[in-house]
């Protein structure tokens, strides 16, 4: 028996019909001016070369003393974090009672393609340590690193222990040469020496095409498609152009800091190894004795789980916790299950630490 | 006129476009059971729609045009992929109306559609970007076009026997006063070429994949006939498209064979990027015209500058907060004696910086060259009471005092 029974009425007929979607899906994106995004009110408090340290307002009567610094990666942008009202883990860290500050690097210039590691963990992150430090009043503060913040706060926790109370990562590679590293293996053989030479820094378009190359029918291609389903209705455009506009908001990468986080973390796995060195320091996990939450996520196709995993092995502290989000990469910051979970996890513990 | 409609697919183009569709695969102009071989670029729903939207673009150029562009064209390619489908559920109808082997009928019309995807990149290609990344070649095109001994065509791609003919050509020693730019030419198209080598490895490689995908996806149908498991929509087959061509690129990309391919595709790829620097450069030198090799330079100086200052802020704050340092303990000290001892003072200022904030804000007004002058001779002063309290270790007492003063130092914003 022949399974496949459509007939030519029923083919065009749902060919009408997405027909007839696609056009109100054009004339509702065509309607959409301005995409918002990051909700949640803040102030500029501190400003160096691109970066801009943002203090966020309280949304709640009592704070938690210590204040936590969220370290963003150089890819993309921070607003992923507060994307929008309801899908906002800073949102969700205010309410717990949080009091959020957030460093913007900002999108570098061609005159920036000298800055190192060194500049960014022991320059501007330092820098905005030390400014919250005096403003709160405290001897050492809360990190929570995002995805590559996450590595930078690491490096930062193992050499500026007298400054960090409790740090938290957020889907953070740890170990870069697990099997299922599909970023990892890809650039394994590239000499990245030459590529900075030729291109000093490494413009964002480069990234994205690399991110999108791990999945390309999925998407650049199936997602397009799919998106003619939700069209009729503008919120949920909406949704997808506040998240389209964020994954193709990509900053060049600064040359230098290219060079050295590809070549220590990608190719010579140097973290896990203890070989990264940031100026003139060796970064030892081990020297991490604060206390430690992980928080990786179980279905990330950029940083696998057992990447995020290996830094219980590395660290020296006694207070270690780990947390599986049910997701992906992205949507541990901005799915309605991360909104329910990560925020009040992470004030959880907190509290019970500051 | 598209304006009077209300959605662009109220146009009566566009269903006559449909009819005409409609009427062909419903069999009036035999195009059914012939996929590849009447597809026909006039009535395809891929251009029904590329003729609508030609007409709907003007009214809808926004800041979304992006996403626009993007939606349109994976539709296409939607649409493309389920027109040749739609031809081939209609053969496997007409087959089984004539009790022809389902199974048998598929592969032979996968194979139809095999040749078809082969010849026609419109389906899905997304290494475009390779593409973009090829900018300085056209810049280098142009420099080779209006060189004597080379043509742009140099850079086209050749047969093997004119590749061989290539090489040697580009083995000619340089010679005579221009042969160091003649030189630098002949490395440039030999790293084009090695490029252009890779580049096409690549795509034979991407075409490779795709017919694997195929393959793939023919078996899943059959296993789908054999399982009993129905296909509703067309929407179905394009994701099981979707899926078998994921399923076969993720399994080739962490082979070793992608990683060097990809590697080498890259890498051939900057060096011809990095050779047409240096010819651009050689060309602006000989213009007086800024070149990016000079800009870096200044961008390097101008960064080693930026550490510099950071670092002379750094320590005038360290200087400054010193000065407020001893300039609050002064009356603290005095008060001190007749009051607390001087120590716990001295813990409390390092324990909470905020409080220094305030002491520097206090003192921030009467910054003059004069105090300058006095931090000297109190550093001074202090540097002499240091070794003093290093050659009296037996005290516990200086011990002490040396502490806190160290810690007081030691503070950093």
């Amino acid at each position: 028996m022949n399974n496949f029974q459509m007939n030519p009425v029923d083919i065009v007929s749902e060919i009408n019909e997405f027909n007839a979607k696609l056009a109100q899906g054009l004339k509702t994106l065509s309607e959409i001016e301005d995409i918002d995004v990051g909700v949640s009110e803040k102030e500029p408090v501190y400003k160096e070369d691109n970066l801009v340290l943002y203090h966020f307002k309280p949304r709640t009567k009592k704070q938690n003393a210590v204040p936590l610094l969220i370290v963003y990666a150089l890819v993309n942008r921070p607003y992923m974090a507060d994307l929008q009202d309801g899908r906002s883990m800073i949102q969700g860290l205010l309410d717990e009672g949080l009091d959020v500050y957030l460093i913007d690097w900002g999108y570098p210039q061609s005159v920036d393609k000298y800055l190192t590691l060194d500049d960014y963990i022991n320059g501007y992150i330092d820098r905005c340590v030390d400014f919250i430090r005096e403003a709160s009043n405290q001897e050492k503060i809360n990190l929570l690193g995002i995805c590559q913040g996450g590595c930078f706060s690491l490096c930062y926790s193992a050499l500026h222990q007298d400054k960090v109370k409790n740090l938290i990562t957020t889907v953070t590679p740890v170990d870069f040469h697990t099997k299922d590293d599909l970023l990892s293996h890809m650039v394994q053989q590239i000499d990245i020496d030459q590529v900075v030479d030729t291109m000093g820094n490494i413009p964002g378009e480069m990234l994205n095409w690399t991110f999108l190359t791990l999945k390309p029918y999925t998407l650049m291609g199936q997602k397009y498609v799919d998106l003619v389903d939700i069209l009729d209705d503008k919120n949920k455009a909406l949704n997808f152009m506040r998240m389209e506009k964020w994954i193709f908001d990509s900053p060049d990468q600064v040359g230098e800091t290219y060079r050295q986080f590809i070549k220590q973390f990608y190719q010579e796995n140097g973290l896990v190894k203890g070989t990264v060195k940031i100026g003139e320091q060796t970064v030892d996990l081990e020297n991490i004795k604060n206390p430690v939450l992980n928080i990786y996520a179980k279905d990330d196709h950029l940083v696998p789980p057992d990447s995020s995993r290996a830094l219980e092995g590395c660290v020296g502290t006694s207070d270690y916790q780990s947390l599986e989000f049910p997701g992906g990469h992205i949507g541990i910051y901005v799915s309605g299950k991360a909104q329910k979970m990560i925020p009040p996890a992470v004030g959880q513990w907190l509290t019970e630490r500051s | 006129m598209a304006n009077q409609y209300k959605t662009p697919f109220d146009n009566l183009d566009w269903s006559d476009i449909q009819k005409q569709f409609m009427d062909a695969v419903m069999g009036k102009k035999e195009t059914f059971g012939m996929p590849g071989n009447n597809f026909s670029s006039n009535t395809s729903w891929a251009d029904a729609m590329d003729f609508w939207w030609r007409a709907f673009k003007p009214e809808s150029v926004s800041a979304n045009e992006n996403v626009f562009n993007k939606m349109l064209e994976q539709c296409r390619s939607y649409y493309l992929l389920s027109q040749q489908f739609s031809e081939i559920y209609q053969a496997m109808q007409k087959a089984q109306q004539g009790s022809e082997d389902i199974v048998q009928f598929l592969n032979e019309q996968f194979q139809n559609l095999e040749s078809l995807f082969a010849e026609n990149n419109q389906i899905f290609n997304w290494t475009n970007f390779i593409d973009q990344c090829e900018q300085p070649a056209d810049l280098l095109k142009s420099f080779m076009s209006s060189a004597p001994l080379y043509t742009g065509d140099v850079f086209n791609e050749l047969s093997p026997e004119l590749k061989k003919v290539r090489e040697q050509f580009l083995s000619v020693p340089g010679v005579g006063y221009s042969r160091e730019t003649q030189e630098k030419m002949q490395e440039a198209l030999r790293l084009w070429a090695s490029y252009q080598d890779n580049y096409q490895e690549f795509h034979s490689v991407m075409a490779r994949l795709n017919h694997d995908a195929l393959g793939l996806m023919r078996k899943r149908l059959i296993q789908m006939h054999k399982e009993g498991e129905s296909v509703e929509s067309m929407r179905q087959i394009y994701n099981i498209w979707v899926d078998s061509n994921e399923k076969v690129y993720g399994e080739f990309v962490f082979t070793e064979e992608y990683a060097e391919l990809n590697a080498r595709l890259v890498n051939s790829l900057m060096a011809f990027k990095n050779k047409s620097h240096e010819i651009t450069e050689d060309y602006l030198r000989t213009m007086n015209l800024p070149t990016s090799s000079s800009i870096e330079a200044l961008e390097r100086r101008q960064y080693e500058l930026r550490k510099q200052v950071r670092m002379l802020e750094a320590e005038m704050k360290a200087v400054k907060s010193e000065l407020t340092q001893k300039t609050s303990a002064q009356p603290e000290q005095q008060q001190a004696k007749s009051s607390k001892p001087a120590k716990s003072q001295k813990t409390r200022a390092r324990k909470k910086p905020a409080r220094k904030r305030k002491s520097k804000a206090k003192t921030s007004e009467v910054k003059s060259s004069s105090q300058v002058v006095d931090f000297k001779k109190s550093r001074l002063e202090k540097e002499k009471k240091k070794k003093a309290e290093a050659a009296d270790k037996a005290t516990s007492k200086s011990d002490n005092k040396k502490d806190a003063s160290a810690g007081m130092i030691e503070i950093k914003f």
